[in-house]
């Protein structure tokens, strides 16, 4: 009774707090100024999805639909059909960003690492029908950032 | 006798294997080489379990149990030498399951999975084995075989082809057919059902699904009257692959080729898509509606005796039993299901077509007579039981005009004329007059015919049957079309009679039996219609040129009287098809088309020779604008004013088709009337004989691609070497010209001594061959 009363008259409580936000006033800053700064990713990162090709320029995908039917959200609609050489191709692929919600799961079921999810975090877009990536979307990003994305798959590899 | 299993006791009878007696008591062990259809090979070694106080793991499905041992499936020793197994059968297979089509339904993937390490220590070279082309059905990609033979043993015992086996040993042991050539058997496709691996697999879906995305609807064959259950997989609303369901007393767990690849001709380019209708001379498309109206408008104005119902016997029996409906309430009565037939006479009712003993009894008979069958490619399920009675020393006997191929062997067999059909089978019944005990009162025709001395071969085969307890006798099904149909039959069945032994009307049709039972036929005395006027039968319809024809799901090669049917179409005022599919051809033919919904897409019932009803669901929704049949013969019904409930579903029909026809008491004996016997082929000259190709026996498989690349399509007779020597035939030459009537055509020539003499076998593959003219009539053949 007595020690509550002299703590509340000399002010302990509001001191301790105080020496929180004290503390914090000369801490280094953790807010960044986003476009120009911007925070550090893993390399697990899942961001937009990007489809691979071989060094040759063979696509990867070989259209085994595991992404298909493991996606939790059914974002991904695939098409195949086999191709002249006698391997099976998707003549579709179209993820629906608004359904995804970037799982992983579909890079997870792919047995020759086709579909990766990459850093890219910032997009938009501007009318309907643009949440839909195509196949040849998906394979511009992933020509556009294979050599990031080889880097993080071999990073990814390490964790395995 | 008792052994335990994994601490459990287990029931089994001497000589069981220990497989077999954990599959009894829901034991899981796994195989890959033993199949219980199959003899026992024993070269997986995946199934090896321990038995308690033996030193070496023993395999399951070739070990008998001995009485009061005690077995482990899931101790240390059994599961470490399954995973070494595994182990030693993943090194040569390919680890790419995601490019297989077998993936999702791989026996090996599924063990590899239980009873596999979690990664492969092998770094070496795998072993890549060259694919052969063994026909249009089935693709190989013999890399992921795994040598379990089930396929050669399948081809051994099954389906009796020799040609498949294991070529070299070791690292080099391959299977695949001796000399390179595709795989000539009506049930081939089973062997992609008993792979266990992807090296089998079916063409015509090869990498167009994964098995996950498949729906599963059940399925009644409809291409032969055997009934086959079987599934269909459905993806995206399309029939993607066909597989067998099982059901021991008709099909067990095979399917015959037909059956399983004829889906392919669901979209082809020939269905009709939306109804049309000959309007100012020109086919339109209209609405449903529209088409209604032109037909209410068109039948009305003619005189109902004017107008004939012709319906497939490949249609489901809610369709049939609406369609006969439909028109008997317009007063049409006209109708009749027997498009192929060609002799109407004796009988005062066409006998119900059906055979004496169920089907999975027919592994029980001792004896077999076939009467000009060529069982093996028409009936291939059937056919499979023969090969199992074969096979258990039964004898098998057969009447034929052609040395047909099948998979099991004759003990005798009579290769006759076509026109002398007839008269072996009176002295059958001579033979059997004398012999036999049962006593049967031959008609005074009949008796007339009696020549006194019956054939060597005949006796013996009328011996055998008499002989044998259980004996069965079938009439083939191309005979359907014989001129003597009707006497073939009735003399079947005094043989049968006298001879104490069951018999059976083969048919070509999935549900002749359906038709018959609803009445779909002129001169019924069933309770169905009260009708007591004379009507006129298919044949009379057509020659009496009337003025009004409807025709179901039949082509027109479908007719026997094909030639005579598009004239007297080209008369009548007003022609109405129900059609799946139509040729450009046809078309012009008809004034309001119809499109109909095949029996994939629809629901219904078949009724098999062995009376047994079987229904399914409907499988996949109608192609584009067609409607199933029982809805668009409902229609019609309540335009004409029919007291039917508007909210009508196919459940209430096949409850009224249930109420009105299956609980219906038939008197199925078999009467005939005015036995004459006037022979109505000629013996003069040549005849032209045959059955349909079995591939061409309907509209749809006629239109199953895979299926027609199987066999050539090339024109071609048959005709035996003294027959061409009489007709002075330049046999050097290859070529030559048949004529029938004033049509001819240029065919190939293949010498064949398995054809009878004084006659031509032409397999109907092509419509020339219908264009040329009709089969059991005269033919010419003339040098080029």
């Amino acid at each position: 009774m007595l020690k509550n009363y002299i703590k509340s008259f000399f002010l302990l409580e509001l001191l301790r707090g105080l020496k929180v936000t004290f503390s914090n006033m000369f801490r280094k800053k953790t807010t960044l100024r986003y476009p120009y700064e911007k925070t550090p990713q893993s390399p697990r990162f899942r961001g937009l999805h990007a489809l691979r090709r071989y060094p040759n320029g063979e696509e990867r995908c070989i259209g085994c639909k595991l992404c298909e039917v493991v996606c939790p959200a059914l974002a991904i609609t695939i098409d195949t059909e086999e191709r002249n050489d006698g391997t099976r191709r998707t003549t579709k692929y179209d993820i629906d960003l608004f359904k995804c919600i970037f799982c992983g799961f579909c890079e997870e079921a792919c047995p020759v690492d086709a579909i990766v999810e990459t850093r890219i975090f910032e997009y938009h877009f501007e009318e309907r029908g643009q949440n839909i990536l195509k196949k040849s979307d998906l394979l511009k990003i992933g020509d556009k950032f294979e050599k990031d994305i080889a880097e993080d798959q071999k990073a990814k590899s390490q964790h395995a | 006798m008792k052994i335990k299993i994994n601490n459990k006791e287990c029931v089994f009878d001497k000589g069981d294997t220990l497989i077999q007696i954990a599959d009894r008591n829901g034991i899981h062990i796994p195989r890959f080489c033993y199949h219980d259809k199959l003899s026992i090979a024993a070269n997986c070694r995946m199934c090896l379990i321990e038995q308690a106080g033996a030193n070496k793991p023993q395999p399951a499905c070739s070990t008998p149990a001995i009485e009061d041992q005690e077995y482990f499936t899931n101790s240390d020793l059994a599961l470490d030498s399954q995973k070494n197994t595994m182990e030693f059968l993943l090194i040569n297979h390919p680890l790419d399951c995601p490019v297989c089509d077998q993936g999702g339904m791989c026996e090996l993937q599924d063990l590899a999975l239980m009873h596999g390490r979690v990664k492969s220590r092998y770094k070496e070279d795998k072993r890549v084995v060259v694919d052969h082309n063994i026909g249009p059905l089935i693709k190989t990609n013999m890399t992921r075989c795994i040598h379990c033979t089930r396929c050669v043993r399948y081809g051994e015992e099954i389906a009796g082809i020799k040609e498949f086996g294991s070529i070299g040993r070791g690292e080099t042991m391959e299977i695949r057919t001796y000399l390179t050539s595709a795989i000539n058997s009506p049930m081939s496709g089973n062997m992609i059902d008993i792979c266990p691996v992807g090296a089998l697999n079916a063409s015509p879906s090869h990498m167009k699904g994964r098995t996950w995305e498949l729906e599963k609807v059940k399925f009644i064959s409809n291409h032969d009257c055997v009934g086959s259950n079987m599934d269909i997989h459905v993806l995206e609303n399309k029939v993607f692959r066909v597989v067998p369901h099982e059901n021991n007393k008709i099909n067990e767990i095979w399917l015959s080729d037909r059956d399983r690849f004829s889906y392919e001709a669901l979209d082809h380019n020939e269905r009709v898509k939306k109804p049309t209708a000959k309007i100012n001379g020109r086919h339109t498309e209209v609405e449903w509606d529209q088409a209604f109206e032109i037909i209410k408008n068109n039948l009305d104005s003619i005189n109902s005796n004017d107008v004939s119902g012709l319906i497939s016997a490949n249609s489901t029996i809610e369709e049939q039993y609406l369609f006969q409906k439909w028109l008997r309430e317009m007063d049409i009565n006209n109708i009749d299901y027997r498009v192929s037939q060609n002799d109407f006479r004796y009988q005062t009712e066409e006998p119900f077509p059906k055979i004496d003993i169920p089907i999975d009894d027919i592994e029980n008979m001792d004896s077999i007579l076939l009467i000009d069958s060529n069982i093996t490619y028409e009936q291939p399920i059937l056919s499979h039981k023969l090969r199992k009675l074969f096979l258990k020393n039964a004898k098998i006997n057969s009447i034929h005009t052609y040395n047909y191929t099948y998979n099991f062997d004759l003990e005798n067999s009579i290769l006759i004329n076509p026109n002398f059909l007839v008269d072996i089978l009176i002295d059958f019944v001579e033979y059997l007059s004398i012999t036999s005990n049962r006593k049967f009162d031959i008609p005074a025709e009949i008796r007339k015919k009696f020549k006194g001395n019956a054939k060597k071969s005949v006796q013996e085969i009328a011996k055998n049957l008499l002989a044998k307890k259980n004996s069965l006798i079938l009439l083939g099904s191309s005979l359907v079309s014989h001129p003597d149909y009707q006497l073939l039959k009735i003399l079947t069945n005094m043989i049968s009679i006298m001879a104490n032994s069951s018999k059976g009307y083969l048919v070509e049709n999935c549900n002749v039996a359906g038709a018959w039972l609803t009445g779909c036929m002129p001169n019924t005395t069933k309770k169905i219609s009260k009708d007591k006027n004379s009507r006129f039968n298919v044949l009379e319809a057509i020659n009496n040129k009337l003025d009004s024809y409807i025709i179901y799901n039949l082509e027109f090669i479908d007719f026997y009287h094909y030639k005579e049917l598009k004239k007297s179409l080209d008369n009548a005022k007003f022609v109405l098809g129900f059609q799946s599919f139509v040729t450009e051809e046809e078309k012009s033919f008809y004034d309001v088309i119809l499109p109909l919904a095949t029996a994939f897409e629809s629901p219904g019932t078949f009724v098999n020779i062995e009376n047994e009803w079987q229904s399914f669901a409907q499988g996949c929704k109608p192609y584009y604008m067609s409607k199933e049949g029982w809805k668009i013969l409902t229609k019609l019904r309540l335009q004409n004013g029919a007291s039917i409930d508007n909210s009508v579903d196919y459940i209430d029909v096949l409850n009224e088709v249930d109420s009105v026809v299956r609980n219906q008491k038939f008197n199925m004996e078999e009467k005939y009337n005015n036995l004459v016997i006037e022979k109505k082929l000629n013996t003069g000259s040549l005849t032209r004989f045959g059955g349909i190709d079995s591939y061409y026996i309907d509209n749809i498989v006629r239109r199953a691609d895979s299926l027609n690349k199987v066999n050539s399509k090339k024109n071609f007779i048959s005709v035996n070497k003294k027959t061409l020597e009489a007709n002075n035939i330049d046999i050097t030459k290859n070529k030559l010209i048949v004529r029938q009537n004033d049509n001819t055509l240029l065919v190939e020539l293949i010498i064949d001594e398995n054809v009878s003499d004084n006659s031509v076998y032409i397999i109907n593959s092509n419509k020339e061959y219908y264009e040329l003219g009709k089969r059991y009539q005269p033919i010419k053949i003339e040098n080029v």
